[in-house]
């Protein structure tokens, strides 16, 4: 195994292949976090009185929480006095209009992680919605969907463009009492993405995101709002790149998804965050609450690829209120060198003749540490109400570990509901059979390990299918044997 | 920590028998005081504290225990099927060990009170008691320790021939009252026994039980262990084994739980050397409004140890289960072998089950799996016996019983295993009905 070890080690030292700083001015509020600092977010924003209603009575509910003590995860306490809480792109204009007009050092940034908003964008067949730091740039693609009535853009513009289905929802699906880091995001959020999809509509591309985190000591709080009414159908991408750096930086997102009668989301996310050197030293913590309301017959499928981040505490979660609706939630995490993820998903079974399915595969190399954290809820109405949870670890290397943690709580005879879970590691074995057949130790692990995570992949939307599995050989490669 | 009723409670029972402990030896008197100082940090547990989540102690908490009275004699003899055990027996009434002289020798097997102990047979026991889990982490066992009555110690020295049977039986009493018994099970290298616990009580009148055993198996041991809690039906039964396995010893658990309106029980292993095996294996039949809480830890501490899990509820009408089973793998514990099984069936629109199998895994080379199943009985099955003329009722019966038969049928002994059975079955029919 002794060229196994070499690979391993000259993998081992590989750098994060994304981290770069961009080297723009930044409009940045001082930093702390108090009620005047809320104001001058909201002013900023120039936001209607019932939103600076909601982030204080949010910052006010804050105040009188404790940060969560039970995942299963540890870092050094986060000093929230010393965050600022805004910070824009700044530009010579007030906004872009075209793509001509995006700062071109801005660009430069995108093209270099190869997001398709140039050229790349009629290639890729993307419309985007590019976060850098906390204001949408540049949305593409805007006017092809307004005909269809679907409205997709950044958070602050449907604020001042459409606040009354901003303010029918805001809130609808995670409440912002709901746990302490939604609070804190209900608070300061500054940006994220809203969609609408009319009654009928199917849409007709994937909508994407791409989230990137700049400015330095800057804490990413976006708030994403999809609403797809009757019969609407959407297919949404999540994705990130962040900068290295060697502070901490703190990640509180919401996502509300809100499906209406037979309506269907699908919601892909593949997170690639700088996870810290291999000392565990900086990265980002990923703190994020997303949540998802079935009406009848509809259907929210939440896929995610979790491969970044120093600490991820997140549970993408279904509330299957509506009868006959369908939760999915697909998962691969990997945690390499110190990482640490405590992820997984609720689903709360409400209507009758609901089903979810839970499949989470967790890899664990280095130190890693990677749990899967799941509850199924059947409530007592719940009857005919079906769960199929698995979930499987995967141990590269003897210094990480794996963790499940699955919650079951049935009220009902009427519910049928499975749960498996299994842990195992890549044999020498089986990399010794591969390495006979002509196979690189690395070719080999890699096979391993995409048929091991082929269930979520085969879930993802094409694009990201691809992408997912260069991420996964990129977090991966380095820590094999 | 706030005060509460049976808080209260408690704290005079440790005044009221102070002067009788005051005889005690140092090393005792000092594992008391480390049980009371646990104690007095957790208090009683809230369903706020994660390891209590699903079974609130409300009642416990606002009850005003006295102790139970201490034994004049033995107890009645065992109604029912529990009376067919009565070989080789040691009773424990109302907490207090029952031992004419303080000791007794069978075959293989020495037993004795703590309070006859000679000094030999000291220094075997205060390394022992109280030492073989974390009195940090379970209140009651804390508690259990610093109130204990007399601790009955078991020592296995060579091969037992018959099952040891020890029964714990709480007296009817007026008043609500409380009582805390311990067992110290020390199996010397090689030495094999099979020890039998039963827990009985009068139906009428809440009581509350608080008992702990400890099994220390020396290397290549076996030890066969059977609990059936069949408390009355008013009872609040707290319980705790825990079993320490050496190396290449063999431990085996199986636990039967059928009364109280509260019962918490903690099954727990330490793997501390190679090649040992655990299996611990449960059924709990609750009907009414009975809470059935069964919590297993098993701490794989060390290489090539193997774990093996298979536990059963059967819900009926109100009632509700708890299972969490957790399964620690340590950083040098490689090639682990744990299988855990849940399964519970739901009887009735209103019964609930918390499961939670928990996996914490810190070793790559291990074989770890949980599966955990809940739902209703098999309506194929249903049809195929009642399209060969079996009644509905008489077919529902079948089935289940065939599903708890499943752990039943497990246990060695077979005098042992008919009585389980018998329990099993009675319990189910009047659980069913």
């Amino acid at each position: 195994m002794s060229a196994t070890e070499e690979t391993i080690e000259l993998l081992a030292t590989q750098e994060y292949k994304y981290g770069f700083i961009t080297d723009i001015d930044a409009d940045t509020v001082p930093i702390g976090l108090s009620e005047e600092v809320i104001r001058i977010i909201s002013a900023k924003k120039s936001e209607p009185d019932w939103l600076l209603e909601f982030r204080l009575k949010a910052y006010r509910k804050w105040l009188t929480m404790a940060e969560p003590r039970w995942p299963n995860v540890s870092y050094n306490p986060i000093d929230y006095q010393a965050i600022s809480y805004y910070s824009a792109p700044k530009s010579k204009d007030d906004a872009p209009k075209s793509l001509d007009e995006v700062d071109p050092e801005l660009r430069r940034t995108f093209d270099r992680l190869g997001i398709p908003l140039d050229e790349q964008k009629v290639l890729a067949g993307v419309a985007v919605d590019a976060v850098f730091d906390s204001v949408s740039v540049a949305t593409t693609y805007k006017t092809k969907l307004k005909e269809m009535g679907i409205i997709f853009g950044s958070f602050s513009e449907a604020v001042q463009e459409h606040p009354e289905l901003v303010q029918q929802y805001l809130g609808s699906v995670v409440p912002y009492s709901d746990n302490y880091f939604s609070a804190l995001n209900s608070a300061v959020f500054t940006d994220g993405s809203f969609c609408y999809i009319p009654k009928g509509v199917r849409c007709p591309m994937e909508l994407s995101t791409y989230f990137r985190i700049n400015a330095q000591n800057t804490g990413q709080f976006e708030r994403t709002l999809l609403v797809a009414d009757e019969g609407a159908t959407v297919s949404y991408l999540e994705g990130c790149t962040a900068p290295m750096r060697d502070e901490n930086q703190l990640h509180a997102a919401v996502v509300e998804l809100v499906a209406l009668d037979n309506a269907t989301i699908k919601y892909s996310t593949v997170q690639n965050w700088y996870p810290g050197d291999k000392d565990g030293k900086g990265g980002i913590y990923n703190f994020v609450t997303k949540r998802g309301r079935c009406g009848h017959s509809s259907k929210i499928t939440w896929t995610q690829v979790e491969t970044g981040s120093a600490i991820t505490w997140k549970y993408p979660s279904c509330i299957l209120q509506g009868d006959d609706s369908v939760g999915e939630f697909y998962s691969v995490a990997v945690t390499n060198n110190r990482q640490q993820a405590d992820t997984g998903t609720k689903m709360v079974h409400i209507g009758k003749n609901t089903k979810s399915t839970i499949v989470s595969k967790g890899i664990s190399a280095g130190r890693g540490q990677n749990t899967y954290r799941g509850l199924v809820r059947v409530n007592p109405g719940a009857t005919g109400a079906r769960n199929y949870s698995q979930c499987d670890s995967l141990l590269i290397g003897d210094r990480c570990g794996a963790h499940t943690f699955p919650y079951i709580d049935v009220r009902t005879p009427h519910a049928q509901v499975e749960h498996e879970a299994s842990t195992s590691k890549i044999g020498e074995d089986q990399i010794f059979y591969c390495r006979q057949r002509g196979l690189s130790t690395e070719d080999a692990v890699n096979m391993i390990v995409s048929g091991f995570c082929k269930e979520v992949f085969r879930e993802l939307p094409m694009e990201f299918a691809v992408e997912a599995q260069k991420l996964l050989g990129i977090s991966l490669e380095g820590s094999v044997g | 920590m706030e005060s509460s009723n049976a808080l209260r409670a408690f704290e005079a029972m440790l005044e009221l028998s102070a002067p009788a402990r005051a005889s005690e030896p140092g090393w005792l008197a000092e594992a008391r005081r480390a049980g009371l100082e646990a104690f007095r940090l957790q208090g009683i547990p809230t369903t706020g504290h994660e390891e209590w989540r699903s079974t609130p102690l409300t009642a416990l908490a606002a009850t005003a225990y006295e102790p139970a009275p201490a034994p004049t004699g033995p107890a009645p003899a065992a109604a029912g099927p529990l009376g067919g055990l009565g070989c080789n027996q040691i009773e424990i009434v109302n907490g207090a060990p029952i031992l004419a002289g303080g000791r007794r020798q069978v075959e293989g097997v020495s037993s004795f009170l703590v309070s006859a102990a000679t000094p030999q047979e000291q220094a075997l026991v205060m390394r022992r008691l109280g030492k073989s889990y974390s009195l940090n982490s379970h209140p009651f066992a804390a508690l259990n320790l610093a109130l204990h009555d007399d601790a009955l110690v078991l020592h296995v020295t060579a091969d037992s021939a018959e099952p040891l049977h020890i029964r714990h039986c709480a007296l009817p009493a007026g008043r609500p009252s409380a009582s805390a018994s311990r067992v110290l099970v020390v199996a010397e290298p090689n030495a094999r026994a099979a020890i039998v616990e039963t827990f009985e009580g009068p139906d009428a009148g809440a009581y509350l039980t608080n008992a702990v055993i400890e099994f220390w198996l020396g290397d290549g041991a076996a030890v066969e262990h059977c609990r059936i809690q069949a408390e009355g039906c008013d009872a609040t039964h707290l319980s705790l084994s825990h079993a320490t396995v050496g190396r290449d010893s063999r431990f085996t658990s199986t636990n039967i739980s059928l009364g109280s309106a509260v019962a918490r029980y903690d099954g727990n292993a330490s793997m501390l050397g190679s090649g040992g095996e655990c299996t611990l294996n449960g059924v709990y039949i609750a009907s009414g409004t009975q809470l059935i809480d069964n919590h297993t830890y098993i701490d794989h501490a060390v290489a090539h140890c193997q774990s093996h899990e298979l536990y059963k509820g059967v819900l009926a009408e109100r009632s509700r289960g708890v299972f969490n089973g957790k399964i620690l793998v340590r950083e040098d514990a490689q090639k682990t072998d744990a299988k855990q099984t849940n399964q519970v069936l739901l009887l009735s629109d209103d019964a609930q089950i918390h499961t939670k199998p928990q996996l914490e895994i810190f070793a790559d080379d291990v074989r770890c799996t949980h599966g955990a199943t809940i739902g209703r009985l098999d309506s194929d099955a249903l049809f195929y016996l009642r399209a060969r003329g079996i009644p509905a009722d008489q077919a529902h019966t079948m089935l289940v019983a065939a599903f708890a038969g499943d752990v039943v049928e497990r246990i060695a002994d077979e005098t042992l295993r008919g009585t389980v059975d018998t329990l099993v079955r009675d319990a189910l029919r009047t659980g069913l009905t």
